[in-house]
């Protein structure tokens, strides 16, 4: 079964379109940083601001900086499409009910599913990583990492720390991808699901930014801890916040599939 | 030996109003090819759905060879489905398509009948090309191909001649009637009478998401209400007729005589028209299965 799921996701147009999203941007962010030249040298922004600030120290730079502006938002996207297409997609074909007509159990097929997408996911970021690095040290060199923090990282140093960054990213986005499946089981409208826990994604990080709102709801909120992997590039490593977002992600991630799984196997095969 | 299909007391309701299937009973017996005629929404679609596990019945049970059917129950591994429109991933061939579906199944490829899925399917070079290329009779083709991959003792097939042209109509039903002659029971759902008429040894009337009327397709006709008589001497046969209790209406019909009967045979018609010196050359339910499927929808209005 996941070897089937694998290849109809190896198949489709789709999954090339996201995956190219994610290693083509961080090169065209390369690029446009060698042609125009590093950003002004000026304080404040956010910490990705700061990446990029530092990008044309050293290539290595350049997949943190495209990690760091990635994981907000696009990254998301692709990620919430994989795990928000994978059953409402076959339902929207018609193709869910073909599927459950075999003797294959529902939860079986869930579980396909969910592997499938989670490979896409992890893909997908590997692909940010590897194409920033790509790009990164061919405009720029492998060099030290200068940090906002003016923390200096070796480059393995550094690769190590984003490698590490980089799973915490991608398990940060289960809570909501958990949410995206569960409302996959129930539609079969794709776009439907994305958007769905998209709206999620950008109401929790709307309400985060905004400092009237209480911080003990903030804490709550599912994307509170998004960033935390930026401790990671400062001397100390601060990973109390990591350790923190770990675990948030935790209810969600598990709320949602437990929803999924049981709204599936009552689910009405209309479709 | 338990029947291919085995369903009692069966019903769905979708939300508080809709009552899709009303406490039905069927039996399909092996060897059978067994339709469910009905009008549209009568039920069929969604009848079909339980018994093979996309619908949770909330009342009653259905059975395949025995075995009370739930989501992914073995016993699928015997029956070939299709539900209404065949459903293919478009950007694939229908060649990667049979090979996936099958292979979801926990199946390896040389244990499908492909050989025999490709000549029912009958597309040729075409079987290659993507899936969204294809027309719906093609399509249809592929999903016939699809249920027969495993050989199946039972094949479900909901209203497969929807959307085909004449020429392909008839060549599904051939089809159909070549997949029982090799052993397969074979239970078709339709709309269509004269497909049932043409197809089915057996049938169910459904209406109103219960069984009205079951049994062999000759005894469903048997029950026809109106039959049509052609005879030597129309006029004295009209005469004979209008005598006759239980016959409510006697009209002229191209050279023959259309007869309304009420809870009279048509052998005591016959015999009463022999008796009164008419020659009969024949008698035939006026519109066969469509005739009873209509008296029988009126009585359960």
């Amino acid at each position: 079964m996941i070897r089937v799921e694998l290849r109809k996701q190896l198949r489709r147009l789709r999954t090339y379109i996201g995956l190219g999203i994610c290693f083509g941007l961080p090169v065209i962010i390369t690029i446009a940083l060698k042609v125009g030249g590093p950003p002004h040298e000026r304080g404040g922004g956010g910490a990705e601001e700061g990446f990029f600030r530092l990008a044309t120290k050293s290539g290595v730079n350049m997949p943190i900086a495209a990690l760091s502006v990635m994981s907000m938002f696009l990254l998301p996207i692709v990620v919430m499409l994989f795990f928000g297409e994978s059953v409402a997609g076959e339902a929207n074909w018609g193709t869910l009910r073909y599927m459950l007509v075999r003797p294959v159990k529902r939860g079986k097929l869930l579980r396909a599913k969910i592997l499938v997408a989670s490979l896409l996911a992890i893909v997908g970021t590997a692909l940010v990583i590897a194409g920033g690095l790509a790009a990164g040290v061919a405009a720029f060199g492998w060099h030290s990492v200068i940090t906002p923090s003016f923390a200096v990282f070796t480059p393995g140093a550094a690769l190590v720390q984003l490698m590490i960054g980089a799973g915490y990213v991608v398990w940060n986005f289960s809570g909501a991808a958990a949410l995206a499946f569960w409302l996959s089981t129930m539609t079969d409208s794709p776009v439907g699901t994305v958007a769905g826990s998209m709206g999620l994604v950008i109401v929790s990080q709307i309400l985060d930014g905004i400092t009237a709102v209480p911080a003990g709801f903030r804490n709550w909120l599912p994307t509170h801890f998004w960033d935390a992997w930026h401790g990671l590039f400062v001397v100390p490593s601060q990973r109390t916040d990591m350790i923190r977002g770990v675990l948030h992600q935790l209810p969600y991630a598990i709320g949602f599939l437990a929803l999924a799984w049981w709204w599936f196997k009552r689910k009405d095969v209309l479709s | 030996m338990p029947p291919p299909i085995e369903i009692q007391g069966l019903s769905k309701r979708f939300g508080k109003d809709v009552l899709a299937v009303d406490r039905l009973d069927l039996t399909v017996e092996e060897g059978q090819i067994f339709g469910l005629l009905g009008p549209n929404g009568a039920g069929k679609t969604t009848t079909l759905r339980m018994l093979v596990g996309l619908v949770h019945p909330n009342a009653g049970q259905a059975r395949l060879f025995g075995a009370r059917v739930k989501p992914g129950v073995k016993t699928l591994r015997r029956v070939g489905v299709l539900v209404e429109d065949p459903a293919f991933v478009p950007y694939l061939s229908g060649m990667k398509n049979l090979e996936l579906f099958w292979r979801a199944g926990g199946k390896r490829m040389n244990e499908a009948d492909l050989d025999g899925a490709l000549e029912v399917a009958d597309l040729g070079e075409a079987i290659n090309r993507k899936v969204k290329t294809y027309s719906h009779g093609m399509k249809q083709r592929l999903g016939i191909a699809q249920a027969l991959l495993g050989k199946p003792d039972l094949l479900i097939l909901d209203e497969p001649t929807t959307g085909l042209d004449p020429q392909q109509m008839r060549e599904m039903r051939e089809l159909v009637r070549s997949i029982a002659l090799r052993g397969a029971t074979v239970l078709l759902s339709s709309h269509l009478l004269g497909e049932v008429e043409q197809v089915c040894s057996h049938a169910a009337i459904v209406n109103k998401g219960h069984v009205v009327a079951t049994g062999t397709v000759d005894e469903l006709i048997g029950r026809a209400t109106t039959i049509y008589i052609e005879v030597d001497d129309v006029a004295r046969a009209r005469s004979v007729l209008t005598k006759v209790p239980g016959v409510r209406a006697v009209t002229d019909e191209g050279t023959g005589l259309a007869i309304d009967l009420e809870g009279i045979d048509r052998k005591e018609i016959v015999a009463r028209l022999v008796r009164g010196g008419v020659g009969v050359e024949t008698v035939m339910s006026r519109h066969r299965l469509e005739d009873a499927f209509l008296s029988m929808l009126g009585e359960n209005e």
